[in-house]
């Protein structure tokens, strides 16, 4: 019979091996969004537009911008504007990635590639690191640029009155807040490779999200229940913070009542890395198992 | 010249093709119902999207109208159709090119256009299906009038007729640059304001509702919600040569149809035209 | 003896829901695999032959770890495929889905390098193999453009050299030549061969009998999910006691008139066997359907009885060869029936 000799890893090499499948992934992330620049010319306009439809609106409604404000920032003065702008680009982002992950599986098996994908022997979690690396890096980018030019059309004062250190930490939360939601997003790509209708369900789980994240409203004017899954989505938490710190809303804690919390943006920041790791092992977990079952009894490339 | 008999064995092609495409539609939907139940889920969650939207706004200085449900529902059935529309012809192409059946369909001896309208038709049937299953929801908490429902059926058929030009325009697009979810939801969203759907054209200012006018949609939006309700129009204020308001709505709805699918049908047919001379009918 | 592939009793069977009426489901089984157990040695070209459907392509998914099976063992390079799929990816490469098996908007060159990374093989060492493997299998020439503009030849040739990357020690094709032209086949086979003159143990699937016998050292027919003869194609092809068969296209002969040809035939005492297929012609239409006869002869032939039998049957006669025995006489043998019936509704 034959016996292959394994060479022991070291660390080292250990993380050699998986940095070549990191970079891979990434450049070949990068190759093929190249092919589909178009749609990435589309990503700059739809926040703007998203932004400007709430603002218009309220403008035709003709409703008085303090009165809502008051009702908005809980006492506290802010730019209604930039609120919206910040919370329609957010969502775009969390959309993006949302969609990059959760159809990632799905397409891999229509175009076939997922056979050849699972074949290889590298790992799945270098793979993902590869595509998340990328995901975050071109979505952050595009959506910086983007939340930049609607605060400058719709709230040029207090695009001009944030500090240099807000808006480096208004960059930093971004990155943050896309973490669990790569998580989460693998996750519901794994359900889809059972129930396969992935369009239709992200579709549904994009309003979704934006209802609960409280893309336009603050989510204490949201009923309990809905504020019950608002607490539980990551992104609401990575909005209100990113609101706090530029257009001068509440942050998360104090929205939920807890008044007294010493570094409340920094104690936020660290559940939603909690997040990250909880919808991780989560996602990890269901797709390995729905692999396994697909594995059992149809095989991957069924579609 | 033709033949009577030809004319007629064509006719006949025509008619099994689209009976097959709505079947093949049900069948896939059946196999995967999930599809059906989040198209209903996602018309919720996009309504309350406007209710909390409104509430907030509305703790201001609108005042609620007591009608507010029954705008909300038959904007929301309107807009049902119009989003399965949008939805439903790119997105047939779109699988049809990443599965590689789209060669396959190509290559039959049917009419291209047809076969996909035929596939538009077949998601039209189960999306009905999922609107009454809205509007009855709805009518557990809010109270729906149905002033005129012979008239409203007529309104719905007109939609569908438009429904097939904007399936075209969408088709079109998802031929050319392939992944167009991004720019679906921008139109769907955009509508949602433009054409009113949660809302009266009365919180409009003038210019606003001018820009609404432009929209075809909106057309069906008022005419249908002042039709079911029993109230005059408000995107015109009185008919011409001698029609009530509402019949002109009507009118100029069908012209608008007519010119919708007319471009519709030509782009289409231009953006088919060059992915065959370029070889790019597979392509994802 | 070094067996880098021991297959044991191993079974699949694929279980499906479908729906009967609106609410009623019905569970469907069906056994693509029934019991099968071989060795494949080291360095050989190993085929396995059999008709569409007959469960070729679900073996070698299991042995490439992506399918598992209902009951049964494999080792691939003394790994079992169900609990160290891992250690067997590193060493095994594989080419299923030909021309799906890769990424239609990226290049061919980037294909290849995005493939070397997930086998952990750095960027420079990976521009190295490439230019290597592009040498070798000829691909400087479209390597470059994308592969939505490739030709089918050309895509296979990019999924192949993917196949090649981590320098497998076994590598499996799953009908490796079949949407390809006779000279792009050709061109393959020799590229198979010279592999396997450098070490590699190659596991084929095909329904192409000329290619099975040109290249294996050993074949394995697979017919209904069971192995029915696995022998080299030399010792298989003597085990029929003839040298030749004749083959003869008709035009298509409905079912009735069908039976009643083949009993006469069957008749005949220097006939041993005899199988037929429709076959269909390019678009499919009804009139360019033929039935192909085959019947392999155990004695000395006497060609005009079997001509008078088609005469008397008034079935006219579009062409009729004397071949030399094939291993598709050797399947015809075995089951009755020709290697080109799709078997996969009989399943």
């Amino acid at each position: 019979m034959i016996q292959i000799i394994e060479k022991q890893e070291s660390f080292s090499y250990f993380f050699k091996k998986n940095l070549i499948v990191v970079k891979g992934v990434f450049r070949q992330q990068w190759q093929i969004a190249k092919s589909y620049l178009s749609n990435t010319s589309i990503a700059f306009i739809v926040p703007i537009v998203m932004t400007a439809l709430p603002l218009l609106l309220i403008r035709a409604v003709g409703v008085d911008e303090q009165l809502i404000a008051a009702n908005f920032f809980g006492g506290h003065s802010g730019s209604i504007s930039g609120f919206i702008a910040i919370g329609s680009n957010i969502w775009m982002l969390m959309l993006a990635i949302l969609w990059d992950f959760s159809t990632y599986l799905r397409d891999e098996q229509m175009t076939g590639t997922l056979e050849t994908l699972l074949m290889s022997p590298a790992k799945r979690y270098s793979i993902i690191a590869g595509r998340a690396s990328f995901s975050i890096l071109f979505n952050v980018i595009i959506s910086f640029f983007a939340t930049i030019i609607s605060l400058l059309i719709f709230a040029r004062d207090m695009l001009f009155e944030i500090g240099l250190l807000p808006l480096f930490l208004l960059l930093v939360l971004t990155v943050i807040g896309c973490l669990p939601m790569i998580g989460l997003s693998y996750f519901i790509g794994a359900l889809v490779l059972k129930f396969k209708e992935v369009y239709s369900l992200v579709n549904l789980l994009q309003w979704f999200f934006g209802l609960i994240m409280g893309v336009y409203v603050p989510i204490t004017s949201l009923p309990l229940i809905v504020r019950v899954f608002s607490i539980m989505f990551p992104a609401t938490w990575s909005v209100s913070d990113i609101r706090a710190i530029t257009a001068g809303s509440p942050p998360m804690l104090l929205l939920l009542g807890i008044k007294n919390a010493g570094f409340p943006i920094l104690i936020s920041t660290l559940i939603v890395i909690g997040f990250a790791i909880f919808w991780g092992i989560i996602g990890f977990v269901v797709f390995s198992k729905y692999e396994l079952k697909i594995k059992r009894n149809e095989g991957l490339s069924k579609y | 010249m033709e033949s009577l008999a030809n004319k007629f064995k064509k006719i006949n092609n025509n008619i099994n093709v689209l009976i097959s495409q709505i079947k093949k539609v049900i069948i896939i939907q059946l196999n995967y119902p999930i599809d059906f139940v989040t198209q209903i889920f996602t018309a919720v969650f996009v309504g309350l999207w406007f209710v909390f939207l409104f509430q907030s706004l509305s703790s201001g200085n609108v005042s609620e109208s007591s009608d507010f449900g029954a705008f909300m529902v038959w904007g929301l059935v309107a807009f049902f159709f119009y989003s399965t529309a949008l939805w439903s012809i790119g997105r047939f192409v779109r699988r049809e090119q990443l599965t590689g059946t789209l060669e396959s369909i190509w290559i039959t001896p049917n009419n291209k256009n047809w076969v996909i309208i035929s596939n538009g038709v077949g998601e039209y049937f189960i999306f009905a299906a999922a609107n009454l299953f809205i509007i009855t929801a709805f009518s557990l908490f809010v109270k729906i009038p149905f002033n005129n429902l012979g008239m409203g059926i007529i309104i719905l058929f007109l939609e569908f007729v438009q429904s097939i030009g904007y399936g075209l325009f969408y088709g079109a697009l998802v031929f050319k640059i392939k992944n167009a979810n991004a720019i679906s939801n921008l139109v769907q969203f955009g509508s949602i304001i433009i054409c009113a759907v949660f809302f009266p054209f009365s919180v409009f200012p003038d210019w606003m509702i001018w820009i609404s006018r432009l929209h075809p949609f909106s057309w069906v939006v008022d005419s249908l919600r002042s039709n079911m309700m029993g109230k005059e129009p408000e995107l015109i204020n009185k008919g011409i040569w001698g029609l009530t308001a509402l019949q002109t709505e009507i009118v100029i709805q069908i012209l608008i149809n007519m010119a919708l699918l007319a471009i519709g049908l030509l782009l289409f047919n231009c953006v088919k035209k060059k992915a065959l001379v370029d070889g790019t009918l597979s392509h994802y | 003896m070094n067996p880098v592939i021991e297959i044991e009793n191993i079974e699949k069977i694929y279980r499906k829901k479908s729906r009967k009426g609106l609410f009623k489901r019905e569970l469907i089984e069906v056994r693509a695999l029934d019991n099968i157990s071989f060795n494949v040695e080291e360095g050989i070209i190993f085929s396995l032959l059999g008709p569409n459907g007959a469960g070729k392509t679900t073996l070698i998914k299991i042995l490439t770890t992506l399918l598992l099976p209902t009951a049964g063992k494999a080792r691939i390079l003394g790994y079992d495929v169900v609990k160290e799929g891992g250690k067997i990816r590193k060493h095994i490469n594989a080419m299923l889905m030909g021309e799906r098996s890769i990424y239609w908007k990226l290049t061919g060159y980037q294909n290849l390098e995005y493939f070397a990374s997930l086998y952990h093989i750095p960027r420079k060492v990976a521009k190295v193999k490439i230019d290597k493997l592009s040498e070798k299998l000829d691909l400087s020439d479209f390597i470059n453009r994308k592969v939505e503009t490739y030709s089918s030849g050309q895509k296979f040739k990019i999924a192949f050299a993917k196949s090649l990357l981590n320098d497998p020690k076994l590598i499996f094709l799953d009908e490796p030549t079949a949407t390809l032209d006779p000279r792009a086949a050709r061109e393959v086979r020799e590229i198979i061969k010279q592999l396997n003159d450098e070490g590699t143990t190659i596991f084929l699937t095909t329904h192409n009998m000329n290619e099975a016998d040109e290249l294996s050292d050993e074949v394995a027919i697979l017919d209904l999910g069971k192995i029915i003869e696995i022998d080299t194609p030399e010792n298989l092809k003597e085990q029929i006691h003839t040298s030749e068969s004749i083959v003869i296209d008709v035009p298509f002969i409905e079912l009735r008139s069908k039976d009643k040809l083949l009993s006469d035939i069957r008749s005949l005492s220097f006939v041993s066997d005899i199988a037929y297929s429709q076959v269909v012609n390019g678009n499919g239409n009804k009139g360019e359907e033929k039935t192909k006869i085959r019947i392999t002869t155990s004695k000395e032939i006497n060609l005009s009885n079997i001509v008078n039998l088609f005469e008397k049957n008034s079935i006219p006669i579009l062409s009729i060869n004397q071949e030399k025995i094939s291993l598709e006489d050797v399947f015809l043998s075995k089951t009755g029936r020709l290697l080109s019936e799709d078997t996969s509704k009989r399943v």
